[in-house]
């Protein structure tokens, strides 16, 4: 729920640095400006809109304690539609502690995370795919992903929804035309014109759907499990992958236990490697456990990796095979060339790497790559940034879905239920941009920022 | 001060559709009524079209009948043909209509009128509100007489400063051959209202005798009629037919060649008309890529020589009306008994009303009809229905009579035009109903029987008889939850092409199959004591489409009954009149400025103000309810 408060927070990162920025924003964010600076030169304090002033700030007993640089953007032509001012101090956590109590103690109240992004949001500078964007900047991994969250806040995804908005609100007219006006036959073909738009909307969103899950990939990372039968150098791989020694790797069987993440980069694509218990049934309690682990991981991570020993090279049963897989075939450095490029020949799904020296491990990681983020290229498409967009998709797709089969029937159209349908599926679109969101919804969206965003 | 010639609890001033519903039943309610208007041989009087009923309007007539109305019964009383529109397009859609004998039906209304005993009529024309004290007082009539009254109903239709075009003629007139009226805009605008100017058309006469029918197509009502009011113990429809005929590309060019001279399109007409029901000069500029338009041919009474021609609503120069029309095959000889005209007339944008249809800055005054923007017979009867209820419960200190959007068209009508902003003549359309497949021409008792109940809209017996009906349907449903064996279905079922049943299955199973009709299986649903008593095979009839509804529609119904009870909150939160919107910080100009315009009831009513957001929404309340 939107208050009238003026809010106040850190826009930087916590910590020490070059300078820290302080942001303001809200009606009396002028009067709070005001009263905690003193000019710097000899004229009067005044503050123009997107201009920068030197100023000194001075704490409740009137002693300068800072040199500042203040920014401002007035209402409604800034971040928050509201009065918003930048404070620029020096990257020193106890000066910005000082400047917010300043702040809070001449009125204006610290910001609740998302919060200045919220107002912008409720102050109609930006829809909710937007501020989705905003807060997927901030969290970016990649390069990829920061320049997709650029155009979608540039307003991308908006404006696709809105076209697909447009074509049913255009369709849902003319059915409506067919319900109220109908004594002339003005729109023959109603039935076929809308089974033709509704497939093509839904081969569109299926699009999006299936980008969704790459999509998401990209913005947090993959998963990739390393597994397989006990000492066949799963951990041996993990080191040298990750580049440090983080598990313990012994000659003998049943060595690792826990799950052990190590940190690569698949050309640019930020993962983590799991390396897991090797998979046998053992008397052991702890090691069975650790088996049930590994097969949770295997089961959840974005790619498996499963190794076996050049002198056993073993099959794996199609169910324990995880969302995508690359079989991989270790210590290849223990044959020669001539018995190696044979077995190859003979395994021509396998790729062969030695965990000791190396060999085929950047093949290996770019098979892991394509594996996880299949062609065609995801940013040609359209993409879905959140958990919340794909789930709404969903809905719609189910609306059309109905509509379709609503259609395609033999008997009389019932046009009054293809109208609830089509206007369902409306307000879900309209959900997704934020128009006819409830609280909750929104705190659900704003909670995932940072302070001062 | 002046005496008062004459004391009424109410006065309605217009004896059209809006005037009679509401004069009827305030003295029904048990009021002192007195109705004045212009020619009281025109009292009820159809001035357009030889017909009740009609997309979404049909269902209104309904409405008005469980509300205790008159317009339903004598619609039945003075039928021509009935016919159920939108048959092919989903049962919440279907809407009756019938073609009426006008001579019958105004005959009919004023026997009612005249028949009532405390209700007086008084000829004469009303021209200046009266009032004492912050409220209505009485009215002053154009003979100097003046008459006293509690609440004050202004129903005077299209008469207000009403001013004909044909062509470039100009006629001052509240309806072909009658004398417009002049003093209630003035008094109104005296009293601080905000006056509008919109005009609407109507499509010439034809003589019947002049009609080569030969030449057109003839087109027949329902052989089995859907009566109109509940109470109509046993219908009866001669089925006069009406015809059709098309007009052609030879039609339209005169049409464009002449197009200078129709006022619509000079410009010399600064009403705005309504784009739905569109006239033919509009018709052929706008759908310019069709050759042809359906033209209806409507007796306007049994044996009439008088035919209306709808879809040629026009205010062409009667000699281009007809020159045009002798292109169209079938009217190469056609005469005229009356040419088409276009009419400009006074309204008062609704939203100065709350509502109960009262003025909001005037208590005692109420406004039905045209007068509020509207076109249609069937909008003015209900709003004249809702002012005259409501005048009556605020005589009696009795709670208004509010309809929900969710309950009737009538509420979704008064909740639009006290909310949004007319630009056109309001019509209703099945489409402004957000619950419209719950509000179907077939559950109408079901949904406002308690009100109607509540407000002693009907007599005990009457209220019996609908509740009936409303069980029947309840009782069919129950009954078609019991399964029966495949001996017994699948015979039906083979009939109609549909898959045979394995095994014992409820019988609403099969029903749910949009190819399977409850009609097959009647005699499994309505055997036993099905409560069949006083019902008509119609209605019986009625209540078995109504339960097949309830079966076929289920999971949409449920859909749409859990959407009401998200928004049933904001509905019920109400704002206070009193409430100071220019204090509030935060909500947008725009906003602020339709709010303390528009006065919205409740935060329901909020939601629906254009250029109100949902964030104005979020910081409205609050700023109400914290
Ligand atoms: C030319 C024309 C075209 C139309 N076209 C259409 C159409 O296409 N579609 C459609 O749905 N509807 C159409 N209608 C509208 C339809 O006739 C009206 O909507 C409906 O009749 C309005 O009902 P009412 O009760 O408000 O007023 P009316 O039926 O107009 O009745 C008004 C009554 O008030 C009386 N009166 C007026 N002023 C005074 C006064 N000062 N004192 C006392 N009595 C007074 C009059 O004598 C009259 O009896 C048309 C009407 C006209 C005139
Ligand atoms: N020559 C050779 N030896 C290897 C290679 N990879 C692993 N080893 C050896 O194989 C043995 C087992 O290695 P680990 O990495 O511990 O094997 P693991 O799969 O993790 O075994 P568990 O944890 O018991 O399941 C160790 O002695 C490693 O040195 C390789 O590529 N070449
Ligand atoms: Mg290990």
């Amino acid at each position: 729920m939107i208050s009238p408060d003026t809010i106040v927070a850190v826009a930087t990162p916590h910590g020490f640095g070059g300078i820290s920025v302080v942001r303001l924003s809200g009606s009396s964010s002028k009067n709070i400006v005001l009263s905690v600076s003193v000019s710097s030169s000899k004229r009067a304090l005044s503050f123009k809109h997107r201009t920068i002033t030197l100023v000194k700030l001075k704490d409740q007993n009137n002693n300068i304690f800072e040199d500042a640089v203040i920014a401002f953007f007035k209402a409604p032509e800034s971040y928050t539609g509201e009065d918003l001012f930048e404070i620029s101090c020096h990257g020193n956590p106890s000066i910005v502690n000082k400047i917010l109590s300043i702040c809070c103690l001449n009125g204006a109240r610290l910001a609740e995370p998302g919060e200045f992004t919220k107002r912008s949001f409720l102050n109609g500078k930006i829809d909710l795919v937007q501020a989705e964007a905003v807060a997927s900047l901030i969290h970016s991994k990649t390069e990829e992903t920061a320049s997709l969250n650029f155009k979608m806040l540039r307003g991308e995804l908006s404006s696709v929804i809105k076209n697909l908005k447009q074509d049913l609100i255009t369709l849902l007219s003319k059915i409506e035309f067919e319900l109220d006006i109908s004594e002339e036959d003005l729109q023959p073909n109603l039935q076929k014109e809308s089974h033709t738009l509704l497939k093509s909307c839904k081969m569109f969103l299926q699009k999006a759907l299936n980008n969704h899950s790459a999509y998401r990939i990209l913005n947090r990372g993959a998963s990739v499990v390393l597994c397989g039968p006990p000492n066949v150098g799963k951990s041996t791989l993990l080191n040298f992958l990750a580049g440090s020694d983080l598990a313990i790797t012994s000659p003998q069987p049943g060595t690792t236990r826990d799950a052990i993440e190590g940190s690569v980069s698949l050309g640019g694509l930020p993962a983590t490697l799991i390396d897991t218990a090797g998979l046998r049934s053992s008397g052991d309690e702890i090691e069975s456990e650790g088996v049930v682990r590994a097969k949770e991981r295997i089961l959840s991570a974005d790619c498996s990796v499963h190794l076996s020993d050049i002198d056993n090279i073993s099959r794996v049963s199609p169910k324990e095979l995880g969302k995508s897989h690359v079989f991989v075939v270790n210590k290849s450095d223990l044959i020669n060339n001539k018995t190696l490029s044979l077995l190859k020949k003979q395994h021509p799904d396998h790729c062969f790497v030695s965990a000791k020296t190396g060999y085929g491990t950047g093949v290996l990681l770019d098979l892991i790559k394509n594996n996880i983020l299949p062609s065609p290229s995801l940013s040609s498409s359209v993409p879905i940034i959140t958990q919340r967009q794909k789930n709404i998709i969903l809905k719609i797709q189910d609306h059309i879905q109905n509509t379709l089969l609503l259609l395609s029937q033999k008997e009389d159209v019932h046009y009054d239920l293809v109208s609830i349908e089509l206007r369902d599926a409306l307000i879900q679109l309209d959900s997704v941009l934020g128009k006819t969101v409830t609280d909750d919804i929104l705190d659900l969206v704003f909670n995932s920022f940072c302070v001062g965003k | 001060m002046k005496r008062f010639n004459n004391h009424f609890d109410i006065i309605v001033a217009g004896g059209g559709h809006a005037g009679v519903e509401a004069a009827l039943i305030c003295a029904k309610l048990g009021l002192n009524v007195g109705l004045v208007t212009i020619d009281p041989l025109a009292i009820g009087r159809m001035s357009c079209n030889p017909s009740i009923g009609g997309i979404a309007k049909g269902q209104m007539v309904r409405e008005i009948d469980v509300l205790g109305g008159i317009m339903a019964r004598v619609a039945d009383m003075s039928a021509l043909q009935y016919k159920m529109l939108n048959r092919s397009k989903g049962k919440a859609v279907w809407s009756p209509r019938a073609q009426v004998d006008k001579r019958t039906y105004e005959t009919n209304i004023r026997k009612l009128v005249s028949d009532c005993v405390r209700l007086s009529v008084v000829r004469g024309e009303a021209v200046n509100i009266l009032t004492a004290g912050g409220s209505v007082s009485g009215v002053l009539l154009r003979d100097g007489n003046r008459l006293a009254c509690s609440s004050l109903i202004i129903t005077c239709g299209t008469f207000l400063n009403g001013l004909i075009h044909i062509g470039d003629q100009k006629t001052s007139a509240g309806r072909m051959g009658e004398s417009p009226s002049g003093g209630i805009t003035e008094s109104l605008i005296e009293l601080g209202f905000s006056v509008g100017r919109l005009k609407t058309g109507t499509p010439p006469r034809l003589k019947a005798s002049s009609i080569n029918y030969s030449a057109c197509t003839r087109s027949e009502g329902d052989r089995i009629p859907t009566q109109f009011s509940h109470f109509t113990s046993s219908i009866y429809s001669p089925n006069v037919p009406c015809y059709i005929a098309l007009s052609n590309p030879a039609c339209h060019n005169i049409i464009k060649d002449n197009i200078s001279t129709s006022p619509m399109f000079s410009g010399d007409i600064g009403g705005t008309g309504p784009r739905y029901c569109p006239s033919i000069e509009d018709k052929v500029f706008r759908f310019s890529h069709k050759d042809g338009h359906f033209l209806y041919l409507e007796p306007e009474w049994k044996d009439s020589d008088q035919v209306y021609l709808n879809g040629f609503s026009t205010s062409l120069p009667e000699q281009i009306q007809l020159s045009s029309l002798r292109q169209v095959p079938g009217f190469e000889r056609v005469e005229f008994l009356r040419p088409g005209y276009a009419i400009e007339y006074d309204f008062f944008p609704p939203s100065q009303l709350k509502s109960t249809l009262e003025t909001k800055a005037l208590s005692g005054l109420f406004l039905a009809g045209q007068i509020n923007g509207t076109s249609g017979y069937e909008e003015a009867a209900g709003q004249g229905l809702v002012a005259g209820i409501n005048a009556a419960m605020t005589t009696f200190k009795k709670e208004p009579l509010s309809l929900s959007r969710d309950t009737s068209y009538l509420g979704v009508m008064i909740d639009d035009l006290i909310t949004k902003d007319t630009m056109e003549p309001y019509r209703m359309f099945t489409s402004r109903a957000e619950y419209r497949l719950l509000l179907r021409y077939s559950n109408t008792d079901r949904r406002l029987v308690d009100v109607s109940q509540k407000h002693g809209l009907l007599s005990k017996k009457e209220i019996t008889f609908l509740k009936t009906k409303v069980l029947l349907a309840d009782e069919i449903v129950r009954e078609a939850s019991a399964s029966f064996s495949p001996e017994l279905v699948n015979p039906i079922l083979s009939k109609t092409n549909s898959g045979a049943i394995k095994q014992k299955r409820p019988l609403r199973e099969v029903l749910k199959r949009p190819s399977v009709s409850i009609e097959e299986f009647k005699s499994f649903v309505l055997k036993g004591g099905a409560p069949t008593k006083g019902l008509n095979s119609s209605l019986v009839g009625e209540a078995l489409a109504e339960a097949e509804t309830l079966i076929k529609y289920e999971g949409y119904i449920k859909r749409q009954t859990d959407q009401i009870k998200k928004v049933k909150s904001l509905n019920m939160k109400r704002i206070p009149s009193s409430f100071r919107y220019e204090e509030v910080v935060g909500l947008s100009s725009e906003a602020k400025h339709k709010l303390i315009n528009i006065k919205p009831e409740t935060l329901g009513q909020a939601t629906r103000i254009s250029g109100v957001t949902p964030s104005d929404i979020s910081v409205l309340s609050v700023f109400l309810f914290k």
